[in-house]
Protein backbone atom coordinates (compact mmCIF):
# COMPACT_ATOMS: atom_id res chain seq x y z
CA UNK A 1 0.00 0.00 0.00
CA UNK A 2 2.39 2.45 1.05
CA UNK A 3 4.30 1.49 -1.89
CA UNK A 4 1.73 2.48 -4.48
CA UNK A 5 1.11 5.52 -2.57
CA UNK A 6 4.66 6.73 -2.77
CA UNK A 7 4.79 5.43 -6.43
CA UNK A 8 1.45 7.19 -7.92
CA UNK A 9 2.95 10.52 -5.67
CA UNK A 10 6.31 10.34 -8.00
CA UNK A 11 4.63 9.68 -11.05
CA UNK A 12 4.39 13.00 -12.23
CA UNK A 13 7.87 13.60 -11.74
CA UNK A 14 9.11 10.60 -13.32
CA UNK A 15 7.10 11.58 -16.08
CA UNK A 16 8.10 15.35 -16.26
CA UNK A 17 11.65 13.85 -16.01
CA UNK A 18 11.20 12.05 -19.20
CA UNK A 19 9.96 14.69 -20.50
CA UNK A 20 12.92 16.30 -19.28
CA UNK A 21 15.58 13.57 -20.71
CA UNK A 22 13.99 13.43 -24.07
CA UNK A 23 14.20 17.60 -24.34
CA UNK A 24 17.81 17.57 -23.32
CA UNK A 25 18.79 14.11 -25.13
CA UNK A 26 17.71 16.22 -28.62
CA UNK A 27 19.82 19.15 -27.53
CA UNK A 28 22.55 16.72 -27.26
CA UNK A 29 22.15 15.73 -30.84
CA UNK A 30 20.79 18.80 -32.24
CA UNK A 31 24.18 19.83 -33.26
CA UNK A 32 24.98 16.61 -35.30
CA UNK A 33 21.97 16.40 -36.78
CA UNK A 34 21.84 19.99 -38.23
CA UNK A 35 25.70 20.00 -39.16
CA UNK A 36 25.09 16.07 -41.16
CA UNK A 37 21.74 17.34 -42.37
CA UNK A 38 23.28 20.51 -43.93
CA UNK A 39 27.15 19.46 -45.18
CA UNK A 40 26.34 15.71 -45.82
CA UNK A 41 22.37 15.22 -46.86
CA UNK A 42 21.91 18.54 -48.42
CA UNK A 43 24.88 18.33 -50.59
CA UNK A 44 24.17 14.70 -51.65
CA UNK A 45 20.67 16.15 -52.37
CA UNK A 46 22.33 18.81 -54.58
CA UNK A 47 24.67 16.09 -56.28
CA UNK A 48 21.56 14.58 -57.92
CA UNK A 49 20.02 17.59 -58.54
CA UNK A 50 23.03 19.39 -60.33
CA UNK A 51 23.18 16.14 -62.53
CA UNK A 52 20.18 17.01 -63.56
CA UNK A 53 20.18 20.74 -64.13
CA UNK A 54 22.46 23.10 -65.98
CA UNK A 55 23.81 25.17 -63.39
CA UNK A 56 25.32 28.55 -63.40
CA UNK A 57 27.45 28.92 -60.39
CA UNK A 58 27.85 32.62 -60.26
CA UNK A 59 24.19 33.41 -61.23
CA UNK A 60 22.71 30.94 -59.02
CA UNK A 61 20.22 29.83 -62.12
CA UNK A 62 19.78 27.00 -63.54
CA UNK A 63 17.24 25.52 -66.15
CA UNK A 64 16.60 21.52 -65.63
CA UNK A 65 18.48 19.42 -67.96
CA UNK A 66 17.22 15.69 -66.99
CA UNK A 67 19.02 12.57 -68.41
CA UNK A 68 21.73 14.56 -71.27
CA UNK A 69 24.72 14.35 -68.71
CA UNK A 70 23.94 10.62 -68.30
CA UNK A 71 23.72 10.35 -71.77
CA UNK A 72 27.57 11.86 -72.16
CA UNK A 73 28.85 9.02 -70.38
CA UNK A 74 28.30 6.87 -73.66
CA UNK A 75 29.73 9.35 -76.17
CA UNK A 76 32.48 10.62 -73.76
CA UNK A 77 35.52 8.39 -73.82
CA UNK A 78 37.61 9.58 -70.94
CA UNK A 79 34.42 8.74 -68.82
CA UNK A 80 34.95 5.08 -69.91
CA UNK A 81 38.76 5.79 -69.57
CA UNK A 82 38.28 6.48 -65.96
CA UNK A 83 35.95 3.75 -65.00
CA UNK A 84 38.58 1.00 -66.34
CA UNK A 85 41.33 2.59 -64.96
CA UNK A 86 39.71 2.96 -61.84
CA UNK A 87 39.16 -0.77 -61.10
CA UNK A 88 42.31 -1.52 -62.57
CA UNK A 89 43.52 0.30 -60.14
CA UNK A 90 41.58 -1.61 -57.67
CA UNK A 91 42.99 -5.26 -58.98
CA UNK A 92 46.24 -4.21 -57.77
CA UNK A 93 45.64 -2.18 -55.06
CA UNK A 94 42.65 -4.29 -53.25
CA UNK A 95 44.77 -7.80 -53.09
CA UNK A 96 48.33 -6.31 -52.68
CA UNK A 97 46.95 -4.05 -49.81
CA UNK A 98 45.16 -7.22 -48.00
CA UNK A 99 47.87 -9.78 -48.61
CA UNK A 100 50.83 -7.46 -47.67
CA UNK A 101 48.73 -6.66 -44.68
CA UNK A 102 48.26 -9.42 -43.28
CA UNK A 103 51.72 -11.59 -44.30
CA UNK A 104 53.25 -8.36 -42.05
CA UNK A 105 50.69 -8.85 -39.44
CA UNK A 106 51.58 -12.66 -39.07
CA UNK A 107 54.92 -11.98 -39.54
CA UNK A 108 55.00 -9.55 -36.52
CA UNK A 109 52.31 -12.05 -34.46
CA UNK A 110 55.22 -14.85 -34.15
CA UNK A 111 58.36 -14.81 -32.11
CA UNK A 112 61.09 -12.05 -32.71
CA UNK A 113 63.37 -9.59 -31.91
CA UNK A 114 63.06 -5.98 -32.13
CA UNK A 115 59.23 -6.31 -32.62
CA UNK A 116 58.28 -2.85 -31.85
CA UNK A 117 61.02 -1.14 -33.93
CA UNK A 118 59.52 -3.50 -37.14
CA UNK A 119 56.20 -2.49 -35.77
CA UNK A 120 57.31 1.41 -36.61
CA UNK A 121 58.58 0.80 -39.75
CA UNK A 122 55.50 -0.87 -41.17
CA UNK A 123 53.46 1.70 -39.77
CA UNK A 124 55.36 4.79 -40.59
CA UNK A 125 54.31 5.46 -44.21
CA UNK A 126 50.55 5.45 -42.81
CA UNK A 127 50.93 7.75 -40.81
CA UNK A 128 53.10 10.15 -42.35
CA UNK A 129 51.66 12.88 -44.68
CA UNK A 130 50.82 11.72 -48.08
CA UNK A 131 52.22 14.16 -50.33
CA UNK A 132 55.44 14.23 -48.67
CA UNK A 133 55.66 10.88 -49.81
CA UNK A 134 54.18 11.51 -52.93
CA UNK A 135 56.85 14.04 -53.68
CA UNK A 136 59.84 11.25 -52.60
CA UNK A 137 58.47 9.01 -54.99
CA UNK A 138 58.33 11.12 -58.05
CA UNK A 139 62.16 11.53 -57.59
CA UNK A 140 62.44 7.93 -56.89
CA UNK A 141 60.70 7.15 -59.69
CA UNK A 142 62.40 9.56 -62.27
CA UNK A 143 63.11 7.78 -65.38
CA UNK A 144 66.49 9.53 -66.51
CA UNK A 145 68.38 10.17 -63.00
CA UNK A 146 65.92 8.38 -60.21
CA UNK A 147 68.01 6.07 -57.86
CA UNK A 148 65.55 3.23 -58.99
CA UNK A 149 66.28 3.17 -62.05
CA UNK A 150 70.27 4.02 -61.65
CA UNK A 151 70.09 1.09 -59.41
CA UNK A 152 68.34 -1.52 -62.33
CA UNK A 153 70.68 0.05 -64.79
CA UNK A 154 73.48 -1.38 -62.38
CA UNK A 155 71.99 -4.53 -63.05
CA UNK A 156 72.30 -4.91 -66.60
CA UNK A 157 68.48 -3.57 -66.85
CA UNK A 158 69.19 -1.15 -69.56
CA UNK A 159 66.08 -0.16 -70.99
CA UNK A 160 64.40 -0.17 -67.45
CA UNK A 161 60.29 0.88 -67.84
CA UNK A 162 59.70 4.99 -67.80
CA UNK A 163 57.38 3.98 -64.85
CA UNK A 164 54.82 7.32 -64.46
CA UNK A 165 55.51 8.22 -67.91
CA UNK A 166 54.75 4.78 -69.36
CA UNK A 167 50.76 4.01 -70.17
CA UNK A 168 50.94 0.54 -69.10
CA UNK A 169 53.11 1.02 -65.37
CA UNK A 170 51.72 4.42 -64.71
CA UNK A 171 48.61 2.95 -62.87
CA UNK A 172 50.47 -0.35 -61.71
CA UNK A 173 52.97 2.45 -60.27
CA UNK A 174 49.90 4.14 -58.27
CA UNK A 175 48.71 1.36 -57.40
CA UNK A 176 51.83 0.24 -55.27
CA UNK A 177 52.17 3.54 -53.51
CA UNK A 178 48.87 3.51 -52.63
CA UNK A 179 49.60 0.02 -51.26
CA UNK A 180 52.54 1.49 -49.87
CA UNK A 181 50.94 4.23 -48.13
CA UNK A 182 47.81 2.57 -46.43
CA UNK A 183 48.91 -1.26 -45.80
CA UNK A 184 50.22 -0.07 -41.99
CA UNK A 185 46.78 0.12 -41.17
CA UNK A 186 45.54 -2.96 -42.70
CA UNK A 187 48.22 -4.56 -40.86
CA UNK A 188 47.83 -2.94 -37.45
CA UNK A 189 43.34 -4.32 -37.70
CA UNK A 190 44.80 -7.96 -38.78
CA UNK A 191 47.35 -7.92 -35.98
CA UNK A 192 44.54 -7.14 -33.55
CA UNK A 193 42.57 -9.83 -35.21
CA UNK A 194 45.24 -12.37 -35.21
CA UNK A 195 45.80 -11.67 -31.10
CA UNK A 196 42.32 -12.77 -30.71
CA UNK A 197 42.61 -16.22 -32.13
CA UNK A 198 42.31 -18.51 -29.23
CA UNK A 199 46.04 -19.92 -29.16
CA UNK A 200 44.72 -23.74 -27.92
CA UNK A 201 42.87 -23.93 -31.56
CA UNK A 202 46.43 -24.38 -32.84
CA UNK A 203 47.94 -26.80 -29.92
CA UNK A 204 45.26 -29.01 -30.63
CA UNK A 205 45.61 -28.64 -34.82
CA UNK A 206 49.75 -29.32 -33.88
CA UNK A 207 48.53 -32.21 -31.99
CA UNK A 208 46.49 -34.12 -34.97
CA UNK A 209 49.68 -33.25 -37.33
CA UNK A 210 48.49 -29.78 -39.28
CA UNK A 211 51.25 -28.16 -40.71
CA UNK A 212 51.55 -24.33 -40.27
CA UNK A 213 50.28 -23.53 -44.04
CA UNK A 214 47.37 -26.08 -42.70
CA UNK A 215 47.01 -24.22 -39.35
CA UNK A 216 46.98 -20.84 -41.58
CA UNK A 217 44.24 -22.48 -43.92
CA UNK A 218 41.58 -24.32 -41.19
CA UNK A 219 42.56 -21.89 -38.33
CA UNK A 220 43.56 -18.43 -38.84
CA UNK A 221 42.01 -17.77 -41.80
CA UNK A 222 38.19 -18.73 -40.76
CA UNK A 223 38.41 -16.93 -37.41
CA UNK A 224 39.86 -13.82 -39.02
CA UNK A 225 37.35 -13.73 -41.68
CA UNK A 226 35.05 -10.41 -40.27
CA UNK A 227 38.32 -8.14 -40.21
CA UNK A 228 38.96 -9.45 -43.62
CA UNK A 229 35.85 -8.70 -45.21
CA UNK A 230 35.05 -5.49 -43.30
CA UNK A 231 38.94 -4.40 -44.59
CA UNK A 232 37.79 -5.83 -47.97
CA UNK A 233 34.71 -3.05 -47.81
CA UNK A 234 37.43 -0.74 -46.91
CA UNK A 235 39.66 -1.23 -49.42
CA UNK A 236 37.70 -1.35 -52.30
CA UNK A 237 35.58 1.80 -51.21
CA UNK A 238 39.32 3.55 -50.67
CA UNK A 239 40.46 1.94 -54.44
CA UNK A 240 37.29 3.73 -55.95
CA UNK A 241 37.99 6.97 -54.28
CA UNK A 242 41.58 7.35 -55.66
CA UNK A 243 42.68 10.56 -57.18
CA UNK A 244 45.72 12.32 -54.83
CA UNK A 245 48.29 10.22 -56.40
CA UNK A 246 47.30 10.60 -60.23
CA UNK A 247 46.57 14.37 -59.64
CA UNK A 248 49.95 14.98 -58.02
CA UNK A 249 51.92 12.52 -59.82
CA UNK A 250 50.78 11.90 -63.78
CA UNK A 251 47.74 14.64 -63.55
CA UNK A 252 45.60 11.60 -64.90
CA UNK A 253 48.27 10.80 -67.95
CA UNK A 254 50.25 9.89 -69.76
CA UNK A 255 47.50 10.09 -72.16
CA UNK A 256 44.19 9.43 -69.97
CA UNK A 257 46.14 6.23 -68.09
CA UNK A 258 45.59 7.28 -64.76
CA UNK A 259 42.19 9.20 -65.25
CA UNK A 260 40.02 8.14 -62.59
CA UNK A 261 36.61 8.38 -61.62
CA UNK A 262 37.49 11.40 -58.44
CA UNK A 263 39.45 13.04 -61.18
CA UNK A 264 37.04 12.88 -63.66
CA UNK A 265 34.65 15.24 -60.85
CA UNK A 266 37.77 17.28 -59.69
CA UNK A 267 38.53 17.99 -63.49
CA UNK A 268 35.10 18.26 -65.25
CA UNK A 269 34.13 20.48 -62.50
CA UNK A 270 37.31 22.99 -61.96
CA UNK A 271 39.09 22.56 -65.18
CA UNK A 272 35.97 22.23 -68.08
CA UNK A 273 33.23 24.28 -65.77
CA UNK A 274 30.68 21.73 -65.93
CA UNK A 275 29.61 21.02 -62.75
CA UNK A 276 26.54 19.41 -64.45
CA UNK A 277 28.74 16.31 -65.60
CA UNK A 278 31.32 16.49 -62.73
CA UNK A 279 27.81 15.83 -60.51
CA UNK A 280 26.76 13.00 -62.75
CA UNK A 281 29.96 10.70 -62.18
CA UNK A 282 29.75 11.59 -58.57
CA UNK A 283 26.05 9.86 -58.62
CA UNK A 284 28.08 7.18 -60.54
CA UNK A 285 30.29 6.68 -57.62
CA UNK A 286 27.81 7.00 -55.06
CA UNK A 287 25.39 4.46 -56.95
CA UNK A 288 28.28 1.85 -57.42
CA UNK A 289 29.62 2.63 -53.19
CA UNK A 290 26.25 1.98 -52.32
CA UNK A 291 25.78 -1.27 -54.14
CA UNK A 292 29.01 -2.58 -52.71
CA UNK A 293 27.73 -1.60 -49.66
CA UNK A 294 24.26 -3.45 -50.55
CA UNK A 295 26.37 -6.35 -51.48
CA UNK A 296 28.33 -6.16 -48.26
CA UNK A 297 25.21 -6.81 -46.26
CA UNK A 298 23.98 -9.64 -48.57
CA UNK A 299 26.86 -11.52 -48.39
CA UNK A 300 28.06 -10.75 -44.47
CA UNK A 301 26.28 -13.80 -43.18
CA UNK A 302 27.14 -16.53 -46.48
CA UNK A 303 30.91 -15.62 -46.89
CA UNK A 304 32.01 -15.03 -42.97
CA UNK A 305 31.91 -17.50 -40.20
CA UNK A 306 31.61 -16.05 -36.93
CA UNK A 307 32.86 -17.84 -33.79
CA UNK A 308 29.32 -18.79 -32.12
CA UNK B 1 69.13 -32.64 -27.09
CA UNK B 2 67.20 -29.87 -25.79
CA UNK B 3 69.84 -27.47 -25.30
CA UNK B 4 70.36 -28.30 -29.46
CA UNK B 5 66.23 -27.18 -29.79
CA UNK B 6 66.51 -24.26 -28.04
CA UNK B 7 69.68 -23.50 -29.91
CA UNK B 8 67.77 -24.22 -33.58
CA UNK B 9 64.42 -22.02 -31.92
CA UNK B 10 66.91 -18.49 -31.20
CA UNK B 11 68.46 -19.14 -34.57
CA UNK B 12 65.44 -19.21 -36.72
CA UNK B 13 64.25 -16.55 -34.43
CA UNK B 14 66.90 -14.12 -35.11
CA UNK B 15 66.79 -15.22 -38.96
CA UNK B 16 63.48 -14.19 -39.23
CA UNK B 17 63.54 -10.94 -37.11
CA UNK B 18 66.57 -10.09 -39.60
CA UNK B 19 64.54 -10.59 -42.57
CA UNK B 20 61.27 -8.43 -41.61
CA UNK B 21 63.65 -5.88 -40.15
CA UNK B 22 65.07 -5.78 -44.05
CA UNK B 23 61.53 -5.81 -45.57
CA UNK B 24 60.60 -3.01 -42.85
CA UNK B 25 63.55 -0.94 -43.74
CA UNK B 26 62.52 -1.17 -46.87
CA UNK B 27 59.60 -0.09 -46.29
CA UNK B 28 60.33 2.83 -44.52
CA UNK B 29 63.07 3.21 -46.57
CA UNK B 30 61.33 6.43 -49.24
CA UNK B 31 61.08 8.27 -45.99
CA UNK B 32 64.77 7.91 -44.84
CA UNK B 33 66.10 8.92 -48.38
CA UNK B 34 63.67 12.08 -47.52
CA UNK B 35 65.34 13.29 -44.53
CA UNK B 36 68.78 12.42 -45.74
CA UNK B 37 68.20 14.19 -48.84
CA UNK B 38 66.94 17.43 -47.09
CA UNK B 39 70.67 17.88 -45.85
CA UNK B 40 72.15 17.12 -48.78
CA UNK B 41 73.33 20.05 -52.01
CA UNK B 42 71.28 19.07 -55.06
CA UNK B 43 74.21 17.64 -56.88
CA UNK B 44 74.72 14.61 -54.80
CA UNK B 45 70.56 13.60 -54.32
CA UNK B 46 69.93 11.56 -57.47
CA UNK B 47 71.52 8.77 -58.59
CA UNK B 48 72.54 7.37 -55.39
CA UNK B 49 70.00 4.74 -53.70
CA UNK B 50 72.29 4.14 -50.84
CA UNK B 51 71.79 7.29 -47.88
CA UNK B 52 75.34 7.06 -45.92
CA UNK B 53 78.46 7.96 -47.58
CA UNK B 54 80.89 10.69 -48.35
CA UNK B 55 78.55 14.25 -48.53
CA UNK B 56 78.29 17.13 -47.66
CA UNK B 57 75.63 17.40 -45.03
CA UNK B 58 74.03 20.90 -44.23
CA UNK B 59 70.98 23.11 -43.53
CA UNK B 60 71.08 25.26 -46.21
CA UNK B 61 67.98 23.33 -47.86
CA UNK B 62 65.89 24.18 -44.70
CA UNK B 63 67.25 28.03 -44.51
CA UNK B 64 65.81 28.03 -47.81
CA UNK B 65 62.55 26.68 -46.56
CA UNK B 66 62.37 29.26 -44.22
CA UNK B 67 63.28 31.91 -46.31
CA UNK B 68 60.12 31.32 -48.06
CA UNK B 69 57.63 33.64 -46.19
CA UNK B 70 54.49 30.83 -46.48
CA UNK B 71 56.25 27.96 -45.31
CA UNK B 72 55.68 28.75 -41.59
CA UNK B 73 52.18 30.10 -41.85
CA UNK B 74 50.62 27.22 -43.27
CA UNK B 75 52.25 25.05 -40.52
CA UNK B 76 50.37 27.27 -38.34
CA UNK B 77 47.20 26.72 -40.76
CA UNK B 78 47.29 23.10 -41.02
CA UNK B 79 47.54 23.43 -36.98
CA UNK B 80 44.58 25.07 -36.18
CA UNK B 81 42.45 23.54 -38.52
CA UNK B 82 43.79 20.40 -36.88
CA UNK B 83 43.09 21.24 -33.48
CA UNK B 84 40.03 22.93 -33.98
CA UNK B 85 38.77 20.36 -36.20
CA UNK B 86 39.52 17.67 -33.70
CA UNK B 87 38.22 19.45 -30.43
CA UNK B 88 34.81 20.32 -31.82
CA UNK B 89 34.37 17.05 -33.50
CA UNK B 90 35.02 15.22 -30.68
CA UNK B 91 32.66 17.50 -28.35
CA UNK B 92 29.81 17.20 -30.68
CA UNK B 93 30.18 14.01 -31.79
CA UNK B 94 30.64 12.38 -27.58
CA UNK B 95 27.64 14.76 -27.02
CA UNK B 96 25.56 12.59 -29.43
CA UNK B 97 27.22 9.50 -28.93
CA UNK B 98 26.18 9.96 -25.77
CA UNK B 99 22.72 10.45 -25.86
CA UNK B 100 22.00 7.69 -28.42
CA UNK B 101 23.84 5.34 -25.75
CA UNK B 102 22.41 6.76 -22.74
CA UNK B 103 19.03 8.82 -23.02
CA UNK B 104 15.76 7.76 -24.08
CA UNK B 105 13.98 9.84 -26.89
CA UNK B 106 11.71 9.13 -29.18
CA UNK B 107 13.19 8.17 -32.65
CA UNK B 108 16.40 7.32 -31.31
CA UNK B 109 17.56 4.44 -32.89
CA UNK B 110 15.92 5.34 -36.41
CA UNK B 111 17.55 8.89 -35.88
CA UNK B 112 21.16 6.74 -35.08
CA UNK B 113 20.87 4.43 -38.09
CA UNK B 114 20.23 7.63 -40.38
CA UNK B 115 23.21 9.13 -39.65
CA UNK B 116 25.45 6.56 -39.55
CA UNK B 117 24.61 5.93 -43.02
CA UNK B 118 26.41 8.77 -43.83
CA UNK B 119 29.51 6.85 -43.44
CA UNK B 120 29.00 4.74 -46.13
CA UNK B 121 28.75 8.15 -48.34
CA UNK B 122 31.73 8.78 -50.30
CA UNK B 123 33.04 12.49 -49.63
CA UNK B 124 34.41 12.83 -52.90
CA UNK B 125 30.82 12.94 -54.24
CA UNK B 126 29.69 15.50 -51.54
CA UNK B 127 32.45 18.26 -52.84
CA UNK B 128 30.94 20.06 -55.27
CA UNK B 129 28.08 21.35 -53.38
CA UNK B 130 29.81 21.86 -50.42
CA UNK B 131 32.24 24.23 -52.49
CA UNK B 132 28.97 25.77 -53.90
CA UNK B 133 27.17 25.96 -50.06
CA UNK B 134 30.96 27.67 -48.67
CA UNK B 135 30.72 29.77 -51.93
CA UNK B 136 27.11 31.36 -50.92
CA UNK B 137 28.66 31.72 -47.69
CA UNK B 138 31.47 33.44 -48.51
CA UNK B 139 33.83 31.08 -46.29
CA UNK B 140 35.64 30.01 -49.29
CA UNK B 141 39.76 30.59 -49.25
CA UNK B 142 38.83 30.70 -45.14
CA UNK B 143 40.03 28.04 -42.80
CA UNK B 144 36.22 27.60 -41.95
CA UNK B 145 35.57 25.99 -45.03
CA UNK B 146 38.14 22.75 -44.08
CA UNK B 147 37.25 22.53 -40.64
CA UNK B 148 33.48 23.13 -40.60
CA UNK B 149 32.74 19.70 -42.97
CA UNK B 150 35.82 17.67 -40.51
CA UNK B 151 33.73 18.15 -36.98
CA UNK B 152 30.23 16.81 -37.82
CA UNK B 153 31.42 13.26 -38.28
CA UNK B 154 29.28 10.16 -38.11
CA UNK B 155 32.15 8.36 -37.32
CA UNK B 156 32.98 9.89 -34.15
CA UNK B 157 29.79 10.09 -33.17
CA UNK B 158 29.22 6.00 -33.61
CA UNK B 159 32.47 5.47 -31.73
CA UNK B 160 31.67 7.36 -28.90
CA UNK B 161 28.15 5.75 -28.76
CA UNK B 162 29.70 2.30 -29.04
CA UNK B 163 32.39 3.43 -25.45
CA UNK B 164 29.59 4.97 -23.55
CA UNK B 165 27.19 1.76 -24.00
CA UNK B 166 29.84 -0.34 -21.97
CA UNK B 167 30.04 2.39 -19.08
CA UNK B 168 28.30 0.91 -16.25
CA UNK B 169 24.41 2.18 -16.17
CA UNK B 170 24.45 2.76 -12.40
CA UNK B 171 27.14 5.46 -12.77
CA UNK B 172 25.46 7.50 -14.99
CA UNK B 173 22.34 6.84 -13.49
CA UNK B 174 23.41 7.59 -9.55
CA UNK B 175 24.36 11.31 -10.73
CA UNK B 176 21.02 11.88 -12.22
CA UNK B 177 19.21 10.95 -8.84
CA UNK B 178 21.54 13.00 -6.89
CA UNK B 179 19.68 16.07 -9.21
CA UNK B 180 22.80 16.00 -11.81
CA UNK B 181 21.18 17.46 -14.89
CA UNK B 182 21.77 15.37 -18.48
CA UNK B 183 24.22 17.85 -19.25
CA UNK B 184 26.60 18.21 -15.88
CA UNK B 185 26.06 14.31 -15.70
CA UNK B 186 27.75 13.93 -19.29
CA UNK B 187 30.33 16.66 -18.47
CA UNK B 188 31.17 16.10 -14.98
CA UNK B 189 31.07 11.94 -14.94
CA UNK B 190 30.70 10.34 -17.70
CA UNK B 191 33.15 12.63 -20.10
CA UNK B 192 36.32 11.82 -17.97
CA UNK B 193 35.42 7.88 -18.16
CA UNK B 194 36.00 8.25 -21.58
CA UNK B 195 38.63 9.44 -21.79
CA UNK B 196 40.67 7.19 -23.73
CA UNK B 197 38.14 6.45 -26.36
CA UNK B 198 38.35 10.63 -26.83
CA UNK B 199 42.50 9.99 -26.83
CA UNK B 200 42.03 7.23 -29.47
CA UNK B 201 40.10 9.16 -31.66
CA UNK B 202 41.87 12.42 -31.11
CA UNK B 203 45.05 10.88 -31.60
CA UNK B 204 43.63 9.58 -35.29
CA UNK B 205 41.87 12.19 -36.53
CA UNK B 206 45.12 14.33 -35.77
CA UNK B 207 46.64 11.83 -38.81
CA UNK B 208 43.88 11.79 -40.88
CA UNK B 209 42.99 15.78 -40.91
CA UNK B 210 47.11 16.84 -41.15
CA UNK B 211 46.61 14.68 -44.54
CA UNK B 212 43.84 15.89 -45.90
CA UNK B 213 44.66 17.07 -49.36
CA UNK B 214 41.75 17.43 -51.76
CA UNK B 215 39.28 19.29 -49.49
CA UNK B 216 41.97 22.34 -48.55
CA UNK B 217 43.24 22.15 -52.19
CA UNK B 218 38.96 23.07 -53.82
CA UNK B 219 38.53 24.94 -51.02
CA UNK B 220 41.74 27.51 -50.52
CA UNK B 221 43.02 29.18 -53.12
CA UNK B 222 44.98 32.16 -52.21
CA UNK B 223 48.63 31.13 -50.90
CA UNK B 224 48.64 32.63 -47.54
CA UNK B 225 45.54 30.42 -46.13
CA UNK B 226 47.11 27.12 -47.52
CA UNK B 227 47.40 24.36 -45.31
CA UNK B 228 50.89 21.74 -45.91
CA UNK B 229 50.14 19.69 -47.88
CA UNK B 230 48.44 21.70 -50.51
CA UNK B 231 51.64 24.31 -49.57
CA UNK B 232 54.15 20.91 -50.08
CA UNK B 233 52.54 20.02 -53.71
CA UNK B 234 52.76 23.92 -54.68
CA UNK B 235 56.76 23.93 -53.79
CA UNK B 236 57.04 21.11 -55.29
CA UNK B 237 55.66 22.48 -58.61
CA UNK B 238 57.47 25.72 -58.16
CA UNK B 239 61.03 24.23 -57.24
CA UNK B 240 60.98 21.95 -60.08
CA UNK B 241 64.49 21.08 -60.25
CA UNK B 242 65.13 21.89 -56.75
CA UNK B 243 65.18 18.47 -55.68
CA UNK B 244 66.93 19.57 -52.20
CA UNK B 245 64.61 22.23 -50.84
CA UNK B 246 61.32 19.76 -51.92
CA UNK B 247 63.05 17.17 -49.63
CA UNK B 248 63.75 19.85 -46.96
CA UNK B 249 59.83 21.02 -47.32
CA UNK B 250 58.64 17.31 -47.50
CA UNK B 251 60.73 16.36 -44.71
CA UNK B 252 59.32 19.34 -42.44
CA UNK B 253 55.82 18.68 -42.78
CA UNK B 254 56.20 15.05 -41.86
CA UNK B 255 58.12 15.78 -38.84
CA UNK B 256 55.23 16.70 -36.48
CA UNK B 257 53.17 14.00 -37.18
CA UNK B 258 56.38 11.81 -36.78
CA UNK B 259 57.09 12.96 -33.67
CA UNK B 260 52.99 12.32 -32.66
CA UNK B 261 53.73 9.33 -33.78
CA UNK B 262 56.71 7.80 -32.23
CA UNK B 263 55.78 9.26 -28.74
CA UNK B 264 51.53 7.74 -29.27
CA UNK B 265 52.52 4.38 -30.83
CA UNK B 266 50.86 2.69 -28.50
CA UNK B 267 47.59 4.63 -27.88
CA UNK B 268 47.47 4.93 -32.18
CA UNK B 269 48.11 1.17 -32.73
CA UNK B 270 45.16 0.49 -29.61
CA UNK B 271 43.15 3.63 -31.84
CA UNK B 272 43.29 1.70 -34.94
CA UNK B 273 42.38 -1.90 -33.80
CA UNK B 274 39.40 -0.14 -32.12
CA UNK B 275 37.95 1.31 -35.75
CA UNK B 276 38.68 -2.66 -36.53
CA UNK B 277 36.22 -3.70 -34.54
CA UNK B 278 33.07 -1.55 -35.71
CA UNK B 279 32.45 -3.74 -38.95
Amino acid sequence: MRVRAWLSKQQPTFKGRRAKEEREAYAFILPSLLGLTFFVFLPLLMTFLMSLTKFDLAKLSGHWLGMVKYKEFFSDPVFKDSLINTVKYCVVYVPLTLTLGLSMAIVLNSKLYLKSVIRTFFIIPYVSTYIASIVVWMMLLDPSNGPLNALLMKFGVTHPPLWLADPFWSMIVLAVIGSWKDVGFHFIIFLAALQTVPKHLYEAARLDGAGNWKQFLHITLPMISPTTFMLLIITINGGLQMFTQSYVMTHGGPGYATMTLVYLIFRSAFEMGDFSYASAVGVVLFVISMLIVIIQWKLNKKWVSYES
Amino acid sequence: MKGQNLWNKKRSQLVATILAFGVGLMFAYPLVWMFISSFKPENEIFGSFHVFGQHHLSLANYKRIFANPFYVRWMINSVIVVISSIFIKLLIGSLAGYAFARMRFRGRDSIFFVLVLTMMVPWQVILLPQYYIFQQLHLINTLYAVILPNIFDAFAIFMMRQFFIKIPLEISEAAVLDGCGSFMTFYRIVLPLATPALTALGILNFFWIWDQYIQPMIFLNSTKVLTIPVGVSLLQAQYGTSYGMQMAAASLAVLPVLVVFIILQRKFVEGVALTGVKG
